[in-house]
Parts: C-alpha cells; structure tokens; sequence
C-alpha cells in the first residue's frame, strides 16, 4: 500500500468507515440488521439471491421517499410512516418479484412480507436525517450492496453445507453439516462469519497504521 | 366444560408460542431489534416488553378479523401483495390504543412514547400476525399464540441481556467479542429448543 494512501486512511478512517457500507462498515456485521432472513431462509444460494433482488426493490425507494417526508412529518408519527411506505412498496416489488422469480417465492415465506418491518429497511427513521438526498441514495445503495454480500456468501456456504450443492448444482455427494439448513445452523454461521470479518477489518487497520507510521 | 376446554387451548398455544416456537430461538423474529435492546442499557426491557404484550394482544383479534372477514373480498392476486399493508393497519390501530392508554401515565408517558414504535414496529409483532393468519387459527388460538410470543420475546431478551456478562468474558477471543459470540450463544440455545420439539418450523 502507498504511504500517502496509508496516512489518509488512517487520517480519516471514521468517514470512510461511514461511507463504506460494504466492507469497513457493514450493516449486517457491525449494525446487526436484517438477521431473520438471514439465519432462517437463507439457507440456498437462490434464496438468497431472491431475498437480494427484494431488498433492492425495497430499500432504496423506502430510503429515499421517508427522507424526503423525514423533515415535513412530526418525529412521533415519522416510524409509522416509513412502514407505511414500506408496506406501499412492497405492492409493487412483490409483483416484480413473482414475475422473476414465480413459484420460488414461496420459499420466503413469512419472512418477504416481514421485510417492510425489518430495521435494515426503516434505519432511516432511527438515527439523524442524511445531508441530501444524493447522500441517501449513495448510502442506500452501498448498504444494499453490503447486505448482499453477506446475504449470497451466507447462502452459499450454507447450501454447500447443508446439501452438497452450489445453485441446485452437485458439488460434494451429501452435506457435509446438514444442521447449515436450519436456523440454528444460521446462527452459528452467521456468527463465526462475523467473527472472520470483524478480525480482517481489525487486522487492516492495524496494517494501515503500520504502513502510516513507516514513513514517519 | 366448554370454557375450561378454551382456557387450555388459550394456554396451550401461550406455551407452543413462548417455549417450542419461540420468536427469537425458533423464528428469529425480531432479533436485529434485541440487539438492539441488549445494548441500550437505557431502554427499561420491561416498560418494552409490557408494551409489546399489549400491542400483541389488540393487533391478534384485529388480524384474525382481516384474515376471516375481509381477506374473501380481496382479488386472490391482490391477497398476498396487500398483506404486510393490512398487518401494519391493524398495528396502527393497537398504536392508537395503547397510546390513548399511556395518556392516564402523564409522569412516564414520554418514555414510553419513545418505546411504544420500537416494540410494535416490530417484526415480531408482525411475524405473528403472519403466521397466525397463514395458518388459519382460530380467534381463540390467535390471541393465545400472539400472548405467548410476546412472553417468549421477552424472555429471550432477558435471556441474551443475561449472558452478555458471561460473554464479554476474557477468555473470548477479540474478533469474537461482541455480535458473533452473542449469534453462537443464540444458536445453541435454539439447537436445545429444536432438539425439545424435533422438528423444523415451516416459515
């Protein structure tokens, strides 16, 4: 790494770190949002890819529509709102989503209508309003992204787990932990992936500041 | 012998709901708002699980009232799109309530205004509510299933607020501290449950 990178890096760590959705700040593994679908039905990689495609459609409209209301609207009334435009937005992401996807849908179960209550979508009404609307939409679509990740790596490792399979494809001739399926699995998983992630973004900053100080 | 039979069945389903399919071990609902709840030492578990209660047992026969009257007017295409819409009404509703309730505490009622979204904005709240209509329960069984959730939300929040003195532990390596060991301690205790009831829970 450049020594000029290292010391930005380590001069302004917390912005990026709040800019950086994906990696530094992550909103399933330092937030803790969005765990139910997460350790209960994302058990394949094509779960977890449906779950993404309904987190994308919800998300960002939420995101964008309750900032633009946060300012006009009373803080008292401002959560029920947001759920409101949630649950409103969910009309037309659940026909998307069945057009794309059918009958897997059904996978989901409970836990695609439970998105419109899911902290992960109405964050927005919990903490400080963004700057503008261009911040709301770059933080929107960074956290989208991040919840991804941890969503389709989630997804996979438990389906190679559990069934021996990666998208429906045979890989190993059964599942190596067939507990990966179910919720319990979910949360351990779950966890000792959180735990790897916390100690690599541990482990770089540590190496950023070494590389800073270097060159002092 | 009619009333004592509805009283055990209340009962029973109270039991399934708070023991066998406990929201947090079994369904995970609401975990992300636990953990929320287990790191704000400020926010009384309590007051939130009192008010969450009273939220389940107004938003149950409000639920079972859509599922049974109004879900047969709907387009059947229209059903499953409109549903979390008319979940989150009849929690508005139990909002209103419960707010209207909190007035005749003067003294506590901003504290509890600032707890009242958090405990009925809740996925547990609504994943009841989903799973009590999807599964067509009576209206009985409904508000025994939405009482016995709430316990066991409650109790599990306790549980977890409880172990975080045993999880912050020394001995837990670093990267570990924190959101991980509290999934791995989660995940054990619902293996316990799922060994008690042997079987997966349909979602």
């Amino acid at each position: 790494m450049k020594t000029e990178k290292a010391r930005y890096l380590v001069e302004n760590m917390d912005e990026v770190a709040q800019r950086d959705r994906v990696w530094l700040n992550n909103p399933v593994i330092f937030h803790t949002l969005g765990i139910a679908p997460l350790v209960v039905v994302d058990t394949t990689a094509h779960n977890a890819l449906m779950l993404f495609a309904a987190v994308l459609f919800l998300l960002l409209p939420v995101r964008l529509i309750s900032a633009l209301l946060a300012e006009r609207l009373p803080a008292d009334i401002r959560p029920m709102v947001t759920c409101f435009v949630a649950a409103l937005a969910y009309i037309p992401a659940y026909f998307g989503l069945t057009y794309l996807f059918q009958q897997n849908l059904l996978a989901l179960g409970i836990y695609l209508p439970m998105l419109v209550c899911e902290p992960l979508i109405l964050q927005r009404f919990e903490h400080a309003p963004d700057t503008s609307i261009r911040d709301v939409f770059n933080k929107g679509v960074s956290f989208t992204i991040g919840y991804g990740l941890v969503l389709m790596l989630l997804g996979m490792i438990r389906e190679l787990l559990g069934a021996g399979t990666l998208f429906g494809a045979r890989i190993t001739e059964a599942g190596l932990f067939p507990l990966a399926s179910m919720p319990v699995g979910g949360f351990v998983l779950l966890g000792l992936i959180a735990a790897v992630w916390r100690g690599s973004v541990s482990r770089f900053k540590k190496y950023v500041n070494m590389e800073a100080k270097r060159s002092v | 012998m009619s009333y004592l039979q509805d009283v055990s069945l209340f009962f029973l389903y109270a039991v399934l709901a708070a023991f066998a399919q406990n929201a947090i071990f079994s369904r995970s609902l609401g975990v992300s708002r636990m953990f929320a709840l287990v790191a704000e030492p400020s926010l009384d578990t309590l007051l939130f699980g009192a008010l969450l209660t009273a939220v389940q047992l107004i938003c149950a026969p409000l639920s079972w009232a859509y599922a049974h009257y109004l879900v047969g007017y709907l387009p059947t295409e229209w059903v499953a799109p409109l549903r979390p819409m008319a979940y989150l009404l009849c929690t508005f509703v139990a909002i209103a309530v419960v707010r209207l309730v909190l007035m005749l505490f003067p003294k506590r009622l901003a504290e509890l205004s600032k707890l009242l979204p958090l405990a009925a904005l809740n996925c547990c709240v609504l994943g009841t509510m989903l799973i009590t209509g999807g599964q067509h329960y009576t209206l009985l069984r409904s508000v025994g299933f939405a009482f016995g959730s709430a316990i066991g939300y409650i109790m599990a929040v306790a549980l977890v607020t409880e172990a975080q003195r045993k999880l912050q532990n020394r001995m837990v390596p670093q990267a570990f501290k924190g959101l991980p060991v509290t999934l791995i301690y989660i995940g054990i205790l619902a293996l316990a449950i799922y060994s008690a009831t042997g079987h997966m829970l349909s979602v």
